[in-house]
């Protein structure tokens, strides 16, 4: 997210003119504004961005200065303004960014910010701004009925309701009902709702207090968190509706409704309920073919990537596996989801997303590691690191593979995975190859952790490698460390050969002592290798070389001599 | 307001505060039928646009001239276009703004257009025309040309009337001029002064719009709730108290109102006296009245039968409703409740319906089994609420069903009764109080000496009058 420093919260306000002539007008204007500038901000910002947070907060700061020094704001609406005790404290014309116009079109006459006011209730009330400013319009609310479903305590409105006829004697029907030009209306038949229920022996009603406990119960049934349950009721209507073969409805026109289920669920995180639609359509026994082909497209539906990825996003932080619900939800549906998992890790930058990610794509492993495999030359590094690690942790013997189809890849992430699956691997003519591949690559972090690993791992064939490497790159730009490792790594490869070659390094034979291209690279190199070398000879050497070294190496020589002490120690 | 919180507490909250608003507005555009919404909005401001631009075009051009060829013909597409997704088309002109079936036509300001047409029927004291039917080119030039004449200097929204009639026009009709109608206008308060006046319009104009809506969902169009939701609003508000809800369930629809419209509305106004005696929130009130309200519109739906196209049968009402319900576009909570009392509101407990379902169960049996039918009610509402009561537990919700006999007593209103004195009674009140749960307001029928009495008195059985035995009005 952004961060305040380099935000540019100047909104497109070049419209909305500060006014107010007295010190009430001016703190009205600035609740007003700050109120539009809120609301409009959603059109151009995700809510999650810093503006936003910039906005509600001042937003915040304006309406508590006002309320707490002059209380009460009733704004009354007007098409372009917004007048406070007869003052225009806002005025802007454009029909697209004016807060008075949106209100005064969508049918509010006044608003009362009461004294009172709670900040929930200015949330509540730029929610319902902000709906309108996006653009929204929605089948069962307009403004007025959001405002009128809001139930505001301390907020006061005066809206259109809707239209009367103007004449007294007028029809007041007239608007709603199908008159004599609609024609012919329907009607139910005589006897609708009938047979009537077949009730036992009536009872005597008695007045009785109803429990708090039950009425309770009724009404947990009516609040949020309910709705899922009610939404997996009603596929459960639509499913068995297309399932009934006295009266079937074809799952095609149930499919927009069940849709908008799904994206409910999904964007709520509500796993548990989205998994109860999938089992209910996967079980469904649709005797109508084109029922079954529509059940099939709706639930591969639910394995899109917005879904998979919804769904990835509502795993709890600290997941490190795929939870059951979210494996039995995949088995359910129909098609290989690997892809979309895949394409969805493109965007998912969540840990624990990222980890449940991965734990699937290792399900996948058995049946589609070739496919995985192929993948790894091509996806982007981030994938492939994933899919990497994945296909190790699933079958080493494939994340070897793995690991040789990434190696000629330049990607630093990627390399560091393949050394990291490799420091797991069993030696062989594999790792041999990736890790001398490795030792080149122009990522010294790299090659360092490489040629530990050939040290560590012990590997005599990498001696001539490591050795030619050092021989061409030290005069040219084997760094200090670089160097080190390489010694290391040549004593533990070959000590024999290692011991020979550092000490020609280290003093070089012949009258004339001839110096050798990057002969201080090499003696830093001979001194690391040293360090394993047993023997008084080493000692010797190094110290021979300290006393004539600059301050550097000799400082090097001065390490290199306590740390073979103490690794010698550690050998007996 | 409240105190702001400590500086990290305050960035959390910010953060929660920027999540609920995010999800709010997903939530909202989830709820949102962009396709519907465009073509509406588009097929408004070119219905305009045509329809000014023709009557303009009528100041200088004889009817017949071909200039009105292209421009009759679009109107007339655009007619045909709009009438199949809304049904009947309302346009009206109020304060210098123009609706289309409630929603707003939005103008480019620099062309007119709204102001142009508003002022052309205002001439005529006209405020807005009923287009009930798709308007062919010949009807299209007609009403152009009816609209164009000079206004009569006397009663000249009659005379436009009576012209619109003469020109063959049977599908239009032309509307007074509207105001806008203001929050407060049908306030509890209100409703307390004005009483049971404002509760028969609000009765009136539901019942209306009842028939409306069936007629939509029978040729198959959208359902379109938000007329139906300002409504029950309105119902929730004029009848602030228990008491009021039970006046307006009384006085039902109009006389004139189809039968379906009554019952729609009487199982509106009881399940929501249930909801609100339950204590559900005003908003879930209003989502269950309207679900209630479209309960049975599974009866507006046809089938092939031998005798034509029929309603369905009792058995399949529910899923016929569901049916007709399930083409309104986008996600909301409302939706999913009023599709499930489509589907379960005949179920019993063992099946678990939803709330809403169990709620309309109780309001749709109460009224079916004390509806007047031809050969008579069923029951009386006490009868038929003991009936109930001994179905509680199986049937219905056993709080469900006591939260509505301790609304409406055991004498609901509209009991007919028989007094210890010998007088005849019928109940015109719910329970006030515990202590009047047995002992209703009611109205003396006949006297004791067995003659009928015409607007006869008013008793409260709290303070005289001891109830004998019920009347079985069974016809």
């Amino acid at each position: 997210m952004e961060t305040d420093r380099h935000l540019d919260v100047t909104p497109p306000d070049d419209g909305e003119l500060r006014l107010g002539s007295s010190q009430r007008g001016v703190a009205a204007n600035g609740v007003v504004l700050a109120l539009s500038r809120a609301a409009r901000s959603f059109l151009l910002y995700d809510p999650a961005n810093a503006a936003i947070r910039h906005f509600l907060n001042a937003l915040q700061e304006a309406v508590e200065g006002y309320l707490s020094t002059w209380g009460d704001l009733p704004l009354v609406v007007s098409p372009f303004e917004l007048v406070v005790h007869g003052e225009v404290v806002y005025l802007d014309r454009d029909r697209e960014r004016s807060l008075a116009f949106r209100l005064y079109r969508d049918g509010v006459r006044r608003i009362t910010l009461e004294a009172a006011l709670t900040w929930q209730e200015v949330l509540k009330l730029l929610e319902v701004l902000s709906i309108r400013y996006t653009g929204v319009r929605q089948a069962e609310d307009d403004m007025v009925v959001l405002l009128w479903k809001a139930g505001f305590t301390h907020i006061q409105l005066e809206a259109v309701e809707g239209f009367v006829p103007e004449e007294e004697a007028g029809d007041p029907g007239a608007l709603a009902a199908s008159d004599a030009a609609g024609g012919h209306h329907v009607a139910a038949p005589p006897d609708f709702d009938l047979p009537v229920p077949l009730l036992p022996t009536p009872r005597r009603v008695v007045y009785k207090e109803l429990g708090i406990g039950e009425v309770d119960a009724l009404l947990a049934e009516d609040n949020t968190q309910a709705l899922p349950d009610l939404c997996v009721q009603l596929c459960a209507e639509l499913v068995h509706a297309a399932a009934d073969p006295s009266d079937p409805l074809p799952l095609a026109e149930t499919v927009p409704q069940l849709r908008e289920i799904r994206d409910f669920l999904l964007s709520e995180g509500l796993l548990g309920a989205v998994l109860d639609v999938v089992r209910l359509l996967a079980s469904a026994r649709l005797p109508n073919p084109a029922d079954a082909r529509e059940r099939d497209i709706l639930l591969g539906s639910f394995g899109d990537e917005r879904a998979i990825g919804r769904i990835l996003r509502s795993v709890p932080r600290d997941a490190t596996t795929a939870p059951p619900d979210l494996l039995e939800f995949l088995d359910l549906l129909p098609g290989n989801h690997l892809k979309m998992v895949i394409t969805v890790l493109e965007t998912e930058k969540g840990e624990a997303s990222r980890r449940v990610a991965r734990s699937l794509i290792e399900r996948f492993v058995p049946q589609h590691g070739a496919w995985i495999l192929d993948q790894l030359s091509t996806v982007e590094p981030g994938i492939a690191v994933e899919l990497l690690r994945a296909l190790s942790a699933a079958d080493p013997e494939l994340g070897l593979q793995g690991v040789q189809a990434v190696a000629t890849r330049p990607d630093i992430e990627l390399q560091f995975e393949a050394l990291h699956v490799l420091e797991a691997a069993p030696v062989g003519p594999v790792m041999i190859r990736v890790l001398l591949g490795l030792i080149a690559v122009p990522t010294e972090e790299v090659r360092l952790r490489a040629l530990d690993l050939l040290g560590r791992q012990a590997i005599k064939a990498a001696f001539g490698p490591i050795s030619e490497r050092v021989k061409r790159e030290a005069p040219l730009r084997l760094g200090n460390r670089e160097a080190e490792a390489s010694g290391e790594a040549l004593a533990r490869c070959d000590l024999a050969r290692a011991t020979e070659l550092f000490r020609e390094w280290l003093k070089p034979r012949g009258f004339f002592h001839v110096v050798l291209p990057g002969q201080t690279t090499l003696q830093w190199v001979a001194v690391s290798g040293m360090v394993f070398v047993p023997g008084d000879e080493p000692e010797v050497l190094v110290k021979y070389v300290a006393e004539r070294a600059g301050s550097d190496l000799a400082r090097h020589c001065t390490t290199s001599l306590v740390k073979r002490r103490r690794v010698l120690r550690g050998a007996q | 307001m409240n105190a702001p919180p400590a500086p990290d507490l305050a960035a959390d909250a910010v953060s929660r505060d920027q999540e609920t608003l995010g999800k709010a507005i997903e939530q909202a555009r989830g709820g949102e039928d962009r396709a519907l919404a465009q073509q509406v909005r588009d097929g408004g401001e070119q219905t305009v646009r045509l329809l000014t631009g023709l009557l303009r075009l009528m100041r200088t051009h004889h009817p017949d001239n071909h200039a009105f060829d292209n421009p009759a013909r679009d109107l007339a597409a655009v007619l045909a276009l709009l009438v199949d997704l809304l049904g009947p088309l309302q346009l009206v002109c109020v304060e210098g703004q123009l609706y289309l079936n409630d929603v707003r036509v939005r103008m480019d300001e620099r062309t007119g257009g709204a102001a142009d047409l508003a002022e052309e029927l205002q001439r005529h004291g006209a405020g807005g025309l009923r287009i009930g039917a798709p308007l062919d080119e010949g009807a299209i030039r007609r009403l152009v040309h009816t609209l164009s004449h000079k206004p009569a200097a006397e009663r000249p929204l009659t005379v436009l009337r009576d012209a619109v009639r003469d020109a063959d026009l049977p599908m239009v009709s032309v509307q007074g001029l509207f105001r806008l109608r203001l929050t407060g206008e049908a306030s509890p308060e209100a409703a307390l002064k004005t009483g049971p006046r404002e509760i028969q319009e609000t009765m009136e104009r539901s019942a209306g719009l009842v028939t409306a809506a069936w007629d939509n969902l029978a040729e198959a169009r959208v359902p379109n709730p938000l007329p139906v939701r300002r409504l029950v609003n309105d119902i929730i508000d004029s009848t602030g108290s228990s008491e009021l809800l039970i006046d307006a369930a009384q006085s039902g629809a109009p006389a004139h109102a189809a039968a379906h419209a009554h019952h729609s509305l009487r199982v509106c106004t009881l399940a929501v006296l249930i909801g609100k005696e339950l204590g559900l929130t005003p908003t879930s009130l209003a989502d269950l009245g309207v679900a209630a309200m479209f309960h049975d519109t599974g009866y507006a739906s046809r089938e092939e039968g031998f005798a034509g196209d029929v309603a369905p049968p009792f058995g399949r009402h529910g899923s016929a409703g569901a049916r007709l319900l399930l083409k309104q576009r986008g996600f909301h909570q409302a939706k999913v409740k009023r599709l499930l009392v489509a589907y379960q509101h005949h179920r019993d407990l063992d099946a678990r319906p939803s709330l809403y379902a169990r709620i309309v169960r109780v309001a749709d049996d109460f009224d079916t089994l004390t509806r007047h039918r031809p050969g008579g009610a069923i029951y009386g509402p006490a009868q038929a609420l003991a009936r109930m009561e001994g179905a509680s537990g199986t049937r219905y919700d056993p709080t469900i069903l006591q939260a509505f006999v301790n609304r409406v007593g055991r004498f609901p209103p509209g009991t007919m009764m028989r007094l210890t004195d010998g007088r005849w009674v019928v109940s015109v009140s719910g329970v006030r109080s515990p202590a009047t749960f047995a002992r209703p307001s009611c109205r003396v029928v006949r006297d004791a000496e067995g003659s009928t009495v015409a607007d006869g008195e008013l008793i409260d059985l709290a303070v005289e009058g001891e109830v004998a035995r019920v009347i079985d009005i069974r016809g």
